[in-house]
């Protein structure tokens, strides 16, 4: 009972989810409106959750093949050396640029709804100092405030959705299906990534007793099962009060769907710092998530020391940075998915194959 | 330690002899000559009359031997070293030298107070009694409460001059056999000169020295530590101390009232969930306030906020200078409260509140809808029923408040994530302070936030 060494399928669940719902949620509305353009969208979503759900099998296959090994023990296992430590390499870079990626939308939003005057390394450098203050303890510290939060984060969605389901026209949402089949199964290009984080069962694997192949599996595609439902739910209700031609144009959908909700005679009436408590949340796990990931694979690559982590906020603080806008940003998106997909589609695909044909499996 | 030199009779009476405050007595039996000493103050004469020197009359008429065989009531116990020999009689025991051997019996009678209701936990229903100063009575209170063979004691003396006595109850079978561990060897570690009280005690077995939050439970009342040992908790009483402290502790715990248990459940519960509402408007509210009013005021209203800003009117300083100089007003006047005596106390409260508060917004310095935020948090501070939480409570809303100045909700929101990895951090004898909530025991959540109805057939756990 004293500390998380182990955990058990609720808590793997909880830290799936917490890192696969995360800035996602705010910008998918609009790109999925831009690429399938009709009410029907949401169908997208559930393509990709089932394309996530195959490529999952990668991860639990080698999870359970090496049970308690994490993604950066594994490759100099199956790779050798040298091989291995570039694998590494390209995890702990993919990491931080997703890292970076989520701090600089979130700052973005905050710059742009909370904090207009305030520049931005402030906004940046707090988020990154009081997220670094959660890895320095290492990872049962990460697993137990995941665990804390993530009530904090379904209540706010229930309550978002709740409020919001009278602004609900149901015209909008209106005919389903009347899209060709292409044009949905294309959405899922945009869909696929908001299912990252998938791929931390081999990160956080070191607190995984050996299981069974079908009881990990299961508990991954609850996971990927509960994400993709709140994601169709959010997207039914945002193009309910939104309309699929409003979604097109506005930066951050979610945001505004919260604004939009107004109570009279409620004390906040505005529903949005709510919300944005809650969506903050899952922003901070996420980045937690990924920055956690770069550090311990820089405890791999270098001597571990306390430098180590002020590197990585260093890093991370730098890349967050680079761009000037937001427009920036999003014009990198397509390189950071095409980065994404190699770090957890081809590398851990590689990992299996090579496995598989050494016959090695580290399970005895 | 080293051992003591083994105990001289004639020499220690030669000693003895030399202390003012000793009396010596000699009584001449037939067969030999013995030796009663005891310091007058702290024993009990009537009971040295009674149960030794008459016993003592009586047998040298009829017994032969040694005279242990007078006493059959009282334990005697055999000495052999002199710090022992010192020890006993500065306990309040009576010492019978019988030529080359010691004896101590227990004459002890230290002035106490009478068992009171603890003034720092009220109940309205419930047991009323609270523990007193003596060791030996506050165990007493206990077995009151909790009549089982289970209970199990230890005794430990800490502080190389005062020497206190410090007994640490468990239950078998309940209490953890490594927190035991933990709790023995952080107590062995003890090395301070002298403890005044509990709280003392409670500061040299933390491990968290820098957390604001109490890693151990202090209580004043038998019931609560009953039920905690029940739990398999650990207790440690202290002499000269009412306050009992119970290890591990979490913040769940801390949050639990003993009056919870005595009414039924649904409207426990609410009360309950309504203290966990008023902790957190505690810390928060007028950090929310000086956010939404300095940095987002499009979050407010538009009818709440123009009735804001006519209240703000010719207020010469900023909202936050107003909230800190507010707080510390109000810290000001709960110390002064506390401190002063209780005919008085409440003159200063009103002076304070109405007076101090009502003048300030007269003449404009403060704006009324600031000294409605700050006594509605204040207010809701005082339902925190553990006074180390609510001192820690008390001091994170200023940081709250420094927050909201410098970053508005945003940065309220990165402070409250700092507090919450503050507290997954932390832990009390290796417990989670968090439990059950991270990580997750949900067959706990049913008696940590909701107090569902006692199953029919087995008892409370406070």
């Amino acid at each position: 009972m004293s500390d998380a060494k182990q955990l058990t399928a609720l808590q793997l669940v909880v830290i799936l989810i917490s890192t696969m719902i995360g800035v996602g949620i705010v910008l998918m509305p609009r790109e999925l409106a831009n690429e399938v353009d009709s009410p029907d969208l949401w169908i997208s979503i559930i393509f990709g959750a089932i394309a996530i759900s195959v490529i999952s099998i990668i991860y639990v296959l080698l999870a359970s093949r090496y049970p308690g090994k994490t993604f950066f023990e594994l490759s100099p296992l199956i790779m050798g050396k040298s091989l291995g430590f570039f694998f590494n390499l390209y995890y702990i870079l993919y990491s931080l640029i997703v890292a970076a990626y989520i701090m600089r939308i979130t700052a973005g939003i905050i710059k742009n709804y909370l904090l207009d005057t305030t520049p931005l390394y402030v906004i940046i450098g707090t988020f990154i100092l009081v997220s670094f203050y959660l890895l320095s303890n290492g990872a049962g510290d990460v697993v137990r405030f995941f665990q804390l939060y993530f009530p904090v984060m379904l209540f706010m969605f229930f309550v978002l959705c709740l409020l919001s389901i009278k602004d609900v026209d149901i015209q909008n949402v209106r005919p389903v299906l009347k899209n060709d089949f292409l044009s949905t199964l294309g959405g899922v290009k945009i869909t696929f990534f908001s299912f990252l984080g998938v791929e931390f069962l081999l990160i956080f694997a070191s607190l995984i007793k050996k299981k069974r192949v079908k009881s990990l599996l299961f508990t991954v595609w609850t996971s990927i099962g509960i994400t993709a439902l709140i994601y169709v739910i959010f997207h039914i209700i945002s193009i309910g009060v939104l309309g699929v031609a409003e979604l097109k144009e506005i930066t951050f959908p979610t945001i505004e769907l919260a604004k939009s909700i107004e109570f009279q005679g409620f004390f906040f009436e505005r529903f949005e710092l709510i919300f944005l408590f809650g969506w903050l949340t899952t922003a901070f796990t996420s980045f937690t998530a990924y920055a956690f990931s770069m550090t311990l694979g820089l405890k791999r690559l270098i001597k571990p020391s306390n430098w180590m982590l002020l590197i990585s906020a260093a890093g991370i603080f730098t890349a967050t940075l680079l761009p000037k806008g937001l427009t920036e940003v999003f014009h990198y998106s397509a390189y950071i998915q095409i980065i994404s997909l190699i770090a957890i589609v081809a590398l851990p695909a590689i990992l299996l194959i090579v496995s598989f044909f050494r016959g090695d499996s580290y399970a005895s | 330690m080293v051992r003591s030199p083994k105990l001289n009779t004639v020499d220690f009476l030669q000693q003895m002899q030399k202390m003012p405050h000793v009396t010596i007595k000699e009584v001449e039996l037939s067969i030999h000559l013995i030796h009663i000493l005891y310091i007058p103050g702290i024993t009990d004469t009537k009971r040295i009359q009674g149960s030794i020197l008459q016993p003592l009359m009586e047998y040298d008429t009829k017994g032969k031997g040694s005279v242990t065989h007078a006493f059959s009531a009282e334990p005697l116990i055999c000495l052999e070293e002199i710090d022992d020999a010192h020890h006993h009689l500065l306990d309040g025991f009576t010492l019978l030298i019988e030529e080359e051997t010691l004896y101590a019996i227990d004459s002890a009678k230290f002035s106490y107070r009478s068992v009171q209701e603890p003034v720092s936990e009220m109940t309205l229903r419930g047991a009323r009694d609270g523990f007193i100063e003596s060791l030996d009575e506050n165990i007493a209170l206990l077995r009151v409460h909790l009549r089982t063979n289970d209970l199990a004691f230890e005794n430990f003396t800490l502080g190389k001059k005062s020497f206190t006595n410090v007994s640490l109850a468990y239950m078998k079978g309940e209490a953890n056999e490594e927190l035991l561990s933990d709790v023995r060897t952080r107590l062995q570690q003890v090395n301070a000169t002298y403890i005044p009280d509990g709280g003392v005690v409670e500061q040299l077995l933390e491990k968290n020295s820098y957390s604001l939050f109490p890693e151990i439970q202090e209580t004043e009342r038998p019931t609560k530590v009953s039920s905690a040992l029940v739990e398999g908790k650990i207790a440690i009483f202290v002499e000269g101390s009412p306050t009992v402290l119970l290890a591990p502790t979490t913040l769940n715990a801390l949050f639990q009232k003993a009056d919870d248990y005595n009414f039924k459940w649904i409207p426990a519960t609410l009360i309950r969930l309504m203290r966990y509402f008023a902790a957190v408007i505690s810390v928060m509210l007028p950090a929310i306030y000086i956010s939404l009013i300095s940095f987002h005021q499009g979050l407010i209203p538009t009818d709440l906020a123009i009735s804001i800003s006519k209240t703000r009117e010719g207020v010469p300083i900023p909202s936050f200078m107003e909230a800190l100089i507010m707080q510390i007003t109000i810290e000001v006047l709960r110390e002064a409260g506390i401190r002063l005596p209780k005919p008085i106390g409440p003159a200063v409260s009103i002076v304070g509140a109405i007076v101090l508060g009502e003048a300030a917004v007269t003449a404009g310095i403060i704006s009324p809808l600031m000294v409605i935020v700050v006594s509605f948090a204040a207010i809701c501070s005082f339902t925190i029923p553990d006074y180390g939480l609510s001192l820690a409570l008390r001091s994170i809303s200023f940081a709250m408040l420094f927050a909201a100045a410098l970053l508005g909700i945003y940065g309220l929101i990165l402070a409250i994530f700092a507090l919450s990895i503050h507290l997954v951090r932390l832990k009390s004898f290796s417990v989670p302070y968090l439990e059950p909530f991270a990580p997750y025991y949900v067959n706990r959540w049913k008696d940590s936030i909701i107090r569902m109805k006692l199953k029919k057939g087995s008892g409370n756990n406070e």
